[in-house]
């Protein structure tokens, strides 16, 4: 058990469990910033500050049960990304108040081969493509997208996730099955 | 992504759910704790996420060619697109033209699709070439419209040329054309 290993080792002697573990969790908790965030900079503040949370608590003895270490991070990422949610909220309003336009730079997004997908795209059925522009542009839930096209809600999330696989496999040759 | 579930039995359909906001709190919260326990539903998680990030590229830089609404064209107009509109009507040729800051081409086919089980928009030039063809094509602005986006980029390829854009549908066991609408492309042009 890492999280164990973490917390009974001397503080911060267990390099290698402690980013055994970050390798493990960092991108769980980076996309629990993207969906509750929507943004790919705070989404990274809160991996870092997740991360300084446990491996502070791991290391002076402070969670009960470490088994259950996947929860503690969890519920870590729910406390802090409150936080971040008004620092940005508050950032934002700031910025229009007083019209900063300093440039940040943020990590740039995982993204997949552009020109191998937009070839993929070409290849998909119309009704599949519709689906996901619609999915994931217009970001149409699948009860208003059944009423568009007269189908049952049910019918529209198993065509879409076929199409999202579709989709997936051609820009992967199938290499993520 | 090909399977219907994880080893420990949460649906893949759950997880696009969950992503895109389709699931109820509780459900999303059941979603969420099960990713942070389960490798296998997090690298999917993550696929998604990927694929997500990379479509709505494509979608906001004018590059997919893909039947829209008019929902979807405003939202791409607020994105900032650069869009020119037609509507041929049917029979006819209408003039039409790409400009060097268009980044989408709109057309706007109208008729009436009601009733076919599948339909099937083909473009072709004036001497019969096919560009392009598009099979089931859903109805997804109503059955009296067809809105068919194109990159503009694709578009200032084409050399000065009449092209016909073709809407068949079938019923039962015959296939039959339901509208051809023609654009006299003059090319690319400058100002």
């Amino acid at each position: 058990m890492l999280a164990e290993a973490i917390a009974s080792a001397a503080p911060g002697a267990a390099h290698e469990e402690e980013a055994e573990l970050y390798r493990r969790f960092a991108p769980r908790v980076r996309l629990y910033g993207l969906k509750h965030l929507r943004d790919a900079a705070a989404a990274q503040d809160l991996v870092q500050q997740v991360f300084v949370v446990t491996l502070q608590r791991l290391r002076a003895g402070e969670v009960r049960n470490t088994e259950v270490i996947a929860s503690f991070i969890l519920g870590t990422s729910r406390t802090v990304a409150v936080d971040l949610r008004r620092t940005h909220d508050r950032r934002d309003r700031l910025t229009q108040t007083f019209a900063d336009r300093t440039v940040s730079i943020a990590p740039a997004e995982d993204s997949l081969d552009r020109a191998r997908l937009e070839g993929c795209l070409k290849l998909l059925p119309s009704r599949d493509k519709a689906l996901l522009v619609l999915t994931f542009y217009a970001e149409k839930k699948a009860a208003d997208i059944a009423s568009d096209l007269h189908m049952a809600p049910g019918a529209i999330r198993v065509a879409r996730h076929r199409a999202l696989v579709r989709l997936r496999d051609c820009v992967t040759g199938g290499s993520r099955r | 992504m090909s399977g219907g579930q994880c080893a420990r039995g949460t649906s893949f359909t759950d997880l696009l759910d969950y992503w895109i906001g389709d699931l109820d709190q509780t459900g999303a919260q059941r979603v969420e704790a099960h990713v942070f326990e389960c490798a296998e539903c997090a690298d999917h998680l993550a696929d998604i996420a990927a694929i997500a990030f990379a479509l709505g590229e494509a979608i906001r830089g004018g590059r997919v060619q893909t039947v829209i609404t008019d929902e979807v064209l405003n939202r791409l107009s607020r994105d900032g697109l650069r869009i020119r509109t037609y509507t041929p009507k049917p029979g006819t040729f209408i003039p039409c033209a790409v400009w060097p800051e268009d980044d989408l081409v709109v057309s706007r086919l109208r008729g009436d699709f009601s009733g076919y089980d599948e339909l099937t928009l083909a473009l072709k030039s004036d001497d019969g070439t096919e560009l392009s063809r598009s099979v089931d094509i859903p109805l997804i602005s109503g059955t009296d419209e067809i809105l068919t986006a194109t990159s503009a980029a694709q578009l200032r390829q084409l050399p000065s040329t009449r092209l016909r854009l073709i809407v068949s549908g079938r019923r039962g066991d015959t296939e039959r054309v339901i509208g051809e609408y023609g654009l006299e492309h003059g090319g690319a042009m400058n100002r």
